[in-house]
């Protein structure tokens, strides 16, 4: 098992349990979906199992190693996270994005060499962003920018210590149909051709069926079913997830 | 590919390097009276005896190279502000290190008539510290990390309480303590020995060195807080180093030639439209085009209406106020 998250509770404050005893085990090479309501604790749950935030119970183990004893650079070369919106302060070209994945990788003092270089054109390769690796991030398209975010998390992982995992926020939000189709022809490509772990968290039901080796649902903090696309995304449950009517939720499952 | 575009950009900041000593050593032959290279630096003539050696090293020369160092302190310091606060309108005045090296200054020249030499300049140094001191522990009473927001807001009040006491000082001073204070509030680099430079270079190399770290985990930082997390930087640590050291190698420009302003926000800018956003270009290229441009309106500020000098504050804010302008509306 790649990664192994048991028992976790998170809460922003005491009051309130934002993430209540949830367990999550990601299989080397599968792809898995959390699907939930806003609020539901998807996002908490990203950020715990990217080291990002530090569970109050539970451990998450990466290789059967607790996360919290990782180096935060020998952690980022083994899990890279895609944001839902990434806004710049400056204008960096695309190749520069790319290359500060690499910022695990390096000494304090030590720069990008032809090694880097060339893991940042592969990258960029793999997303079909080459064209663009020399325009200003800031200028390109809301698809354009995700796949260069997601060619710099894989110019993060590429060389680390083990197989790379790769966490997306929501990857389609925003985004139209065909960059839709888009990403995720690329999240299978990178699964089945590179042997990389994805978890994504999305709204996107049919999004999740075609991409998803398996789907999670998570409703109030909790787990509340687990399997593959096939056995998950059914009206009944995808209407108790979000609290609908079976009948309404049929025509967004697909059959 | 075959270069990374950090390598394209290192002849930009050879060029600063060679653009400051030029300009630097070349100032000094700018001025009311003319001097002549070879006369400067003639051995014929014992140095008690020859005026233009005198006025080259005794009086020039230490202006110019104020002017380099505040200019170069100011300019890089500018840089990581803007990278700390991912806002390229920041100065290294937002945080309130002027008001408070004012207050220092204020309070030195009013009521330390009897203090050692120096004294303006330490008060100074000691009013931008304690200022820092003031709005970091605002900013990270209640964070883990520091609050850009929080920094920001605590800065700007700073600013208008210290000036509140500022204008109260002036108030209970005399009119002859006034006159000084507005001067020393106008940005004068008029040092007139090599000793401020001395004072202040310990604390802007000190402040150097923690750029050099900064400058690749402040790119990082442009992607946001937690996204340069989840990369492997040290987010608060970062942020606290960056915070520091830019508050201090400010304070001491600041302490050396009052708080001359906007050449923190231009020359970034500039900068930035040659080389890119990478502050490992950023951050050289400015500190080296910072202290050229300073050097070079100190220059002006003292020859466009000789026999008058103006204090160098008024030439760069003449110059950098049409500019600051300019900068938000192209930002639309």
């Amino acid at each position: 098992m790649l990664l192994r998250a048991g028992d976790l509770r998170f809460g922003y404050t005491p009051a309130r349990l934002v993430i209540d005893d949830v367990s999550l085990d990601l299989a080397e090479g599968t792809a898995v979906g959390i699907l939930g309501p806003n609020g539901s604790g998807k996002t908490t749950l990203m950020r715990l199992l990217s080291g990002g935030l530090t569970p109050q119970t539970g451990v998450v183990r990466l290789d059967g190693v607790d996360v919290r004893s990782f180096r935060p650079t020998a952690l980022a070369r083994r899990i890279a996270v895609v944001p839902q919106e990434t806004s710049l302060a400056f204008d960096y070209t695309a190749l520069e994005i790319v290359l500060m994945g690499r910022y695990p990788h390096l000494g304090a003092f030590e720069v990008e060499g032809p090694h880097d270089l060339a893991i940042a054109d592969a990258a960029l390769e793999s997303t079909g962003t080459r064209a663009l690796a020399e325009r200003a991030f800031r200028s390109l398209s809301g698809g354009e920018k995700q796949r260069v975010i997601i060619a710099s998390a894989l110019a993060q992982t590429a060389n680390g210590e083990g197989a790379g995992l790769l966490l997306l926020d929501e990857p389609t939000a925003s985004l139209d149909l065909r960059y839709q189709l888009e990403i995720g022809a690329l999240v299978t490509k990178l699964r089945k051709e590179r042997g990389i772990t994805v978890l994504l968290s999305t709204h996107d039901l049919h999004f999740a069926a075609s991409v998803c080796t398996e789907i999670v649902l998570l409703a109030g903090g909790r787990v509340l079913a687990r399997g593959t696309p096939a056995e998950i995304l059914t009206p009944t449950s995808v209407g108790t997830l979000y609290g609908i009517d079976a009948a309404a939720a049929a025509p967004f499952v697909r059959r | 590919m075959t270069a990374t575009p950090l390598k394209r950009g290192l002849p930009v900041v050879a060029l600063g390097g060679v653009t400051l000593v030029i300009v630097t050593l070349g100032a000094p032959f700018i001025g009311s009276t003319g001097l002549h290279l070879a006369r400067v630096f003639t051995r014929a003539v014992p140095f008690a005896d020859n005026v233009d050696a005198q006025i080259f090293f005794l009086a020039r020369l230490p202006r110019a190279l104020a002017a380099a160092l505040v200019g170069c302190a100011l300019s890089a310091a500018g840089v990581v502000f803007q990278g700390l606060l991912r806002n390229p309108l920041a100065t290294p005045y937002t945080l309130g290190v002027s008001a408070g090296a004012a207050l220092g200054a204020m309070v030195a020249i009013t009521f330390g008539a009897a203090w050692p030499v120096g004294g303006v300049a330490t008060a100074s140094l000691a009013g931008a510290l304690l200022a820092v001191l003031v709005v970091y522990a605002l900013a990270s009473a209640r964070h883990r990390g520091l609050s850009t927001t929080v920094l920001l807001l605590a800065g700007v009040t700073l600013n208008a309480f210290f000036s509140a006491l500022i204008l109260f000082v002036q108030y209970v001073s005399n009119f002859a303590d006034t006159y000084r204070a507005l001067r020393w509030l106008m940005g004068d680099l008029d040092v007139a020995s090599y000793l401020p430079i001395f004072a202040a270079l310990p604390f802007i190399v000190v402040a150097f060195v923690a750029f050099a770290w900064l400058a690749r985990p402040l790119n990082l930082l442009s992607l946001g807080a937690e996204a340069a997390g989840t990369r492997g930087v040290n987010v608060v640590l970062v942020q606290r180093v960056a915070f520091f050291s830019a508050s201090i190698a400010t304070g001491a420009a600041v302490s050396v030639g009052g708080p001359i302003g906007f050449v923190g926000i231009i020359v970034p800018h500039l900068t930035r439209l040659v080389v890119g956003a990478d502050h490992r270009l950023v951050l050289p290229a400015s500190a080296l085009f910072g202290g050229a441009f300073l050097v070079a309106c100190d220059a002006l500020a003292r020859t466009a209406f000789a026999p008058l000098e103006l204090p160098v504050g008024i030439v760069t804010a003449l110059i950098g106020g049409p500019f600051f302008l300019w900068l938000l509306l192209r930002r639309r």
